[in-house]
């Protein structure tokens, strides 16, 4: 087998392990950064939330206490402020949502379908419990949730939850009688459920994962082309040429040869020095021998 | 205690507010104004301006997309919306704000009312006195309304072919309507047309800019000579209100435009006859030769 078939050999296999590693590290690592930005985009998403809420409550809400008096004004519910921010958001990433999903609400659009019930049955099921994350399939591909319980921890919800006839006249003008109500403190009433789309991130992980595979192979490919031609030019190439003299001249033919040129210093220019002065030898013993 | 009718107490106030020692008392500062405004002092014609200080006696007219806000020294507030005209019958005395302020039509808010403040507001559907909190009044063409924004306030009204007087005491989130020469009605909350009705100064708590004027009295700026078509409503008002007015516009019949508007409009306000036609009310010279009349030189028999 000729040097050059072994060494190619070698690097074939030494390529294709080098890859199968990479490809599995790499794409182990791509997959968990994009679950860590999946989780990350939720947990930001339902911070923004919860800062919202905060900012309508403690703000906003106050600024629109006279306005309250004389006609309900949504704007002034946390709950409200939180969701519509959202709806603005989604505008541009729909894939996105988030929802208060609440058992009994005051608006319909709060109320909490099968799932989304099911997760706030959980949180009053376990009271410690603080957070609820898991995945699920939507029509729009898998979908990676987080939800946050949503306890009745002031007095100031059941000024507008308790009881029909404790709640803003202008709020029952506004939603009726029949929802919204019977609230009661420390009572779960719902969750805050962020869902973030798994499809995106991981399709991005992919694109990763087949761009730095191709990239990687490819590096290989100039590397193999690059040794092999080095290999030919610099080793397999003088010493075939060598190899053909030391032959010939070893048949006593083609001793007037003229010495082989030496461009290097290398290995493979000593081997050739070392040949040259060996032929002169061997010529000049020839002709000794004649004499 | 029951409030004199609006008609009663209201002729008796103007001779007091209008003296000119009440006059040049000081009962609250204009400290938000939008939109152009008139007021009408003596018989002048001023354009309000932030910083100017209101006096009994004074005419308010808030254009039709104007807005105002007088503040007085104990904090509380009026604001008037657009469209409103107003009269103040009578002044304060002392730091605590009060008075007596006539409302012909338009939009008004009472806010930051204590209990050491004495408002009245005066239509001609009824009087409102708020005792504590913040009331919203609209005056239509036919129809007046209340609402209690806050704390409480006594409404009296007038007696009319529908019901006897009648007094009311409104509290916190209630609202009063009552269609002209109809008996009010209380309900449980404004309604729609009411809040339509309000400018949007009036669904927040009034601002309070006082401090910013405290130090500065910046006086109304002198547009003309009121013309009849400019007092017009006033001079045409209820008697109650329209015959102090008298003596006040009296120089102004000196104008002929004015004069001639006047005697046009005489039905409207008889009062006037006497100021335009004083020759209809001197006494008669008797005519000669009527019993106790000496007759003269020329006339009687030769001696």
């Amino acid at each position: 087998m000729k040097l050059i078939v072994k060494f190619n050999l070698v690097f074939i296999v030494v390529f294709l392990l080098g890859l199968a590693a990479a490809s599995y590290v790499s794409k182990e690592l791509l997959l968990r950064n994009a679950r860590d930005e999946i989780v990350e985009s939720a947990r930001l998403m339902m911070e923004s939330a919860l800062a919202t809420r905060s900012y309508t409550s403690n703000q906003v809400g106050p600024l629109l206490k006279t306005q309250m008096k004389y006609t309900f004004l949504p704007q002034s519910v946390p709950a409200y402020s939180a969701t519509e921010v959202f709806n603005t958001v989604r505008k541009n990433f729909p894939e996105y949502a988030y929802k208060e999903a609440t058992l009994n609400p005051t608006n319909p659009r709060d109320r909490a379908n099968d799932w989304e019930a099911d997760i706030v049955q959980q949180f009053r099921n376990v009271s410690d419990k603080a957070e609820v994350v898991g995945e699920r399939d939507t029509p729009a591909g898998r979908s990676f949730y987080i939800a946050r319980p949503i306890q009745i921890k002031q007095d100031a919800c059941l000024s507008c939850h308790s009881t029909v006839d404790a709640a803003p006249k202008t709020l029952i003008d506004l939603y009726g009688p029949a929802n919204g109500f019977g609230w009661k403190l420390n009572e779960v009433v719902g969750a805050q459920i962020v869902s973030v789309p798994t499809a995106v991130p991981i399709a991005r992980a992919n694109r990763a994962f087949q761009t730095f595979m191709a990239s990687l192979t490819a590096v290989f490919a100039f590397i193999f082309v690059a040794l092999n031609l080095m290999l030919w030019y610099m080793v397999i190439r003088p010493v075939t040429r060598l190899s053909r003299l030391a032959d010939q001249v070893s048949q006593g033919e083609n001793m007037d040869a003229p010495d082989f040129v030496v461009k290097s210093s290398d290995e493979i220019g000593v081997l050739t020095q070392s040949f040259n002065r060996m032929k002169k030898s061997l010529v000049q013993a020839m002709k000794m021998l004649e004499t | 205690m029951r409030l004199l009718s609006p008609n009663g107490w209201i002729f008796g106030l103007f001779a007091f507010a209008l003296t000119p020692v009440q006059a040049a008392e000081r009962i609250g500062t204009v400290t938000l104004l939008e939109g152009p405004a008139a007021l009408v002092r003596g018989t002048t014609r001023y354009a309000f301006a932030e910083g100017v200080r209101f006096r009994p006696g004074d005419i308010v007219e808030v254009s039709d997309k104007g807005l105002m806000e007088i503040e007085f020294p104990d904090g509380a507030a009026l604001a008037m919306g657009p469209g409103t005209q107003m009269l103040a019958v009578a002044a304060s005395h002392g730091r605590s704000a009060a008075g007596d302020y006539y409302v012909m039509r338009g939009a008004v808010k009472v806010s930051r009312v204590t209990k050491s403040t004495i408002f009245r507001l005066v239509t001609p559907d009824f009087t409102l006195q708020p005792v504590e909190g913040a009331v919203v009044m609209v005056l239509g063409a036919a129809e007046g309304s209340v609402f209690i924004e806050g704390g409480e306030a006594r409404l009296d009204e007038p007696a009319s072919k529908a019901a006897g007087a009648l007094s009311l005491r409104l509290k916190n989130g209630q609202f009063y309507t009552r269609k002209t020469g109809q008996k009010g009605v209380i309900g449980p909350r404004p309604s729609e047309p009411f809040i339509a009705a309000l400018p949007r100064l009036f669904l927040d708590p009034l601002p309070s800019r006082l401090a910013r004027y405290k130090e500065r009295d910046i006086a109304p700026k002198s547009v003309d000579e009121a013309s009849y078509e400019e007092v017009e409503p006033w001079l045409k008002a209820p008697p109650d209100i329209r015959r102090p007015l008298m003596p006040r516009f009296r120089p102004r019949a000196s104008d002929p435009e004015f004069r001639k508007a006047l005697v046009a409009n005489l039905r409207y306000h008889p009062e006037w006859d006497p100021v335009l036609f004083p020759e209809k009310y001197k006494p008669k010279q008797p005519a000669p030769g009527a019993p106790g009349v000496p007759a003269t030189a020329g006339s009687g028999p030769a001696r």
